[in-house]
């Protein structure tokens, strides 16, 4: 049996993938078509390791994550087994690790903006690979729909600059109620004419 | 037993894409439409990269030769119409980018992101020491506000938010979106981020 070990690393994080090739699957002697274990060192956190279930999850997370940034939505990402979860944090990314085995508390580890990106290029890497014939849970990137992106952008911008609007519309529409008319012209304008009229009549 | 143990390098195989990403972008664009903003999100991504290395035009050029992106890079008068589609730039043309246009742009963005991703790490990591960080950020943020300043119509009240504000978000969101733009997945990622669908 032939056991194969890849390792992809970005400044502050390493993943390494262990597995076999599924022969059944015509895969060649180095293509990894089955993987038995994998594990993550993120400098400054504890190394992470686990099967390919819980590898999916945390990349569904943070390549879901990593796409919305760069569509300026920063929002919480839940993988559909609720093992990962990734959360905007101040200027950091709070990533919070369920474990499956009982007992075990929920890890949390805060990644700043380069470690984030060291961690997507790791994941990038790895699925891009053609060393690896895996079927990964993930989707292309796709676009999103202009409403999901006018309605998760948060803009508060927006939301003042109407307030603004609709304060300076109210006190300009109470300024010219307020405002006299010249009622007096009017009268003596109507009254001449008539007086007019009654003098060509007669 | 066979345990071989090797280390993947950055580029050595983000060109080949694996037996089950043969499904490729052209799918994912079909019946989208180019997001509104695209112009102008490009051209601030090429200025940041501008702030980064001094004459990266010249070395955009040069690697759009090199990759045979030559036909809207031929020189630089027509990348810089190309820029202009920006509607906050001082030469707003009333142009759009076509499609072709902005894949060239991602591929060039997604190439100078890689190269420059070690001094985008430097102004992104929080590891480092605050008073070297802070001043790495004020020589970023000078040159960048000096480029900006050059270049953008500043009546316009974003250009003169951008100049007044101090807190920097928007040019760490630029920075963060350049570092995530690199390689072939980057560069998807940043292409999807132009597009609407419709």
């Amino acid at each position: 049996m032939i056991n194969l070990s890849y390792r992809f690393e970005q400044d502050s994080a390493s993943l390494q993938i262990a597995g076999m090739p599924d022969v059944s699957n015509g895969d060649s002697e180095d293509t990894i078509g089955i993987l038995s274990s994998w594990t993550l060192k993120i400098i400054g956190s504890p190394l992470l390791e686990g099967e390919k279930e819980h590898l999916d999850n945390l990349m569904e997370v943070i390549l879901q994550y990593s796409r919305s940034y760069v569509s300026g939505i920063k929002q919480t990402f839940i993988s559909n087994k609720k093992f990962v979860i990734i959360s905007p944090f101040g200027i950091s990314h709070k990533l919070l690790l369920n474990s499956t085995q009982q007992g075990v508390k929920p890890l949390e580890i805060i990644l700043d903006d380069s470690e984030l990106s060291d961690l997507t290029r790791c994941l990038d890497l790895l699925r891009y690979d053609p060393r690896f014939n895996i079927r990964w849970d993930f989707n292309q990137e796709k676009p999103f729909s202009k409403k999901y992106v006018l309605n998760s952008v948060s803009n508060p911008k927006n939301n003042s600059n109407f307030f603004y609007a609709l304060i300076i519309f109210i006190i300009t529409s109470a300024l010219f109620i307020f405002i006299p008319t010249n009622n007096k012209f009017e009268i003596r304008e109507t009254t001449n004419n008539s007086n007019l009229l009654l003098e060509k009549s007669d | 037993m066979k345990k071989p143990n090797s280390v993947a390098t950055q580029n050595e195989h983000a060109n080949n894409a694996s037996k089950f990403q043969e499904y490729t972008a052209e799918n994912a664009f079909v019946n989208c439409v180019i997001a509104h903003d695209t112009p102008r999100k490009l051209d601030f991504l090429i200025l940041v990269i501008e702030t980064l290395q001094i004459n990266a035009t010249d070395s955009l050029l040069t690697k759009a030769k090199d990759i045979g992106l030559s036909n809207h890079f031929s020189c630089r008068v027509q990348f810089w119409k190309m820029r202009c589609a920006n509607p906050l730039r001082k030469n707003y043309t009333f142009t759009c980018l076509s499609a072709e246009q902005i894949d060239s742009l991602v591929v060039l963005i997604s190439l100078m992101s890689e190269n420059l991703y070690p001094l985008i790490r430097q102004l992104l990591s929080s590891k480092e020491s605050k008073s070297l960080n802070d001043e790495r950020w004020s020589l970023f943020t000078t040159r960048l506000k000096s480029l900006i300043r050059e270049r953008m119509n500043i009546k316009r009240s974003y250009i003169a938010t951008l100049l007044s504000e101090d807190n920097n978000e928007f040019f760490r969101e630029l920075l963060v979106i350049l570092s995530l733009s690199r390689g072939e997945a980057g560069a998807n990622r940043l292409k999807a981020s132009l597009y609407y669908q419709s």
